[in-house]
């Protein structure tokens, strides 16, 4: 246990200071968000129908931008390995990087959802109802873009491989977290239904994508 | 330094060891032991298989055939593993704490001594990007050393960018190491200037 705390506060550390931290992904969110409304034109009516669905997309798009130096920059100056004979199973490591994305690269995603979905025109609360369902998309999400990281890292395709494997993990999230902006906006009241099944999303990520990712570290070492 | 404390250790044992790298069989049926206070120099054409040898006596990829026992190891790759955000200081920290189970006080001693052994006290408070190629590599040779409880330590080409003052650190070291019992195997092109040791070529 004191292993792993110790491995996490350096991931975090090296998340923020050495990898950039959250401004990459934030930046990406905001350019995408502040985008959509030149393509698609300002009636307030339609973006505000749109918004949900919108956000969620940029949220999951930002989330793979740190996605491919996760696992590679370890690969390739040995820390990896040295992550393997440490004491710390691969599964942990795996745990504890994801843990770090997320703590410390994806935590803005909530709160810009939250001013996004305001400024295009939801009210306070289904806008809250949206940036909580991103909250507790934030670990699925991280697991995910970890688990396309592992998948590709050390490959010379990592980008194209990492889309190709996130996209389709991240359906589920898009489908809840969209959902439950959808259902506070027009009121159906299914909008802790999506929550639930988002946060279930991310609680199944939690259990079964540090396996697979340890499962994909081992073939990466040998 | 102080010297690990070696108890219950057995020597390194290879039997019969095959080893093949991306469908490749780079030598078969090669058998090595080494006692304790020994050190193996490897050496051999580039691609012979020295490093793979390394890794797989580390564990981290397991033979193709044969068996290996080998005691609890510290593994230095060509690789240094160092990330260019963090301190020197820092780094080995990381490493110790995350090894030990000891006292904060007894890592902080075990760093001292790897630190001072190999000239890196200086540079603790140096981000590793600042850092040349061999004070890396003596930063990295440090982290090894302070592994707790080790009693073979697994370089790979563990002097390539050093100076000939911190090649004579890394002999009195080793020197060092193996007095207490310890058990040394590199792989290297370089001449390491150490005392005493054996060699083996590996060949197809």
């Amino acid at each position: 246990m004191k292993a792993l705390k110790i491995l996490f506060v350096r991931e975090l550390q090296l998340a923020v200071a050495g990898g950039g931290g959250p401004a990459g992904p934030a930046a990406f969110m905001v350019a995408a968000l502040a985008l959509v409304p030149l393509a698609i034109g300002p009636d307030m009516d339609v973006l505000r129908v749109v918004a949900p669905g919108v956000v969620v997309f940029a949220a999951l798009l930002a989330s793979l931008q740190g996605a491919e130096r996760m696992f590679a920059d370890d690969l390739s100056d040995g820390t990896l390995e040295l992550y393997a004979l440490s004491p710390v199973s691969l599964t942990g490591v795996a745990l504890v990087k994801a843990g770090a994305f997320a703590f410390g690269v994806l935590w803005p995603a909530p709160v810009i959802g939250f001013v996004a979905a305001l400024a295009y025109g939801m009210d306070a609360a289904s806008a809250g109802m949206l940036a909580a369902g991103l909250l507790l998309a934030v670990p699925g999400l991280a697991l995910g873009a970890g688990f396309a990281g592992t998948l590709a890292a050390g490959l010379s395709r990592a980008g194209l491989l990492i889309a190709l494997i996130a996209a389709p993990l991240q359906v589920p999230l898009l489908i809840f977290v969209a959902g439950a902006g959808r259902a506070a906006l027009e009121g159906t009241g299914l909008a802790g239904a999506n929550l639930m099944l988002a946060g279930a999303w991310s609680l199944a990520a939690l259990a079964l994508a540090p396996f697979g990712m340890a499962a994909a570290l081992k073939a990466r070492l040998e | 330094m102080s010297m690990p404390d070696i108890h219950n250790h057995t020597e390194l044992r290879a039997e019969d060891l095959t080893l093949a790298r991306g469908g490749r069989v780079l030598f078969r049926e090669l058998s090595l032991t080494l006692q304790r206070g020994e050190a193996l120099v490897l050496t051999g054409a580039n691609g012979s298989g020295k490093t793979t040898l390394l890794r797989a006596i580390a564990g981290l990829v397991r033979p193709d055939g044969g068996v290996i026992t080998a005691p609890a190891c510290s593994y230095l790759g060509h690789a240094d593993g160092l990330k260019s955000s963090e301190t020197v200081l820092e780094a080995l920290r990381f490493w110790a704490g995350l090894e030990s189970r000891q006292s904060e006080s007894d890592a902080a001693g075990r760093i001292e001594g790897a630190a001072i052994a190999l000239g890196v006290r200086p540079l603790y408070l140096t981000r590793c990007q600042h850092l040349s190629a061999g004070q890396k590599r003596r930063v990295a040779l440090a982290r090894m050393a302070l592994k707790r409880d080790a009693s073979l330590w697994l370089m790979d080409e563990p002097a390539a960018p050093l100076d000939a003052d911190s090649k004579a650190l890394l002999a009195s070291l080793v020197a060092g190491f193996r007095a207490g019992g310890g058990m040394v195997i590199a792989a290297t092109h370089a001449e390491l200037g150490w005392n005493d040791v054996r060699r083996m070529e590996i060949r197809p």
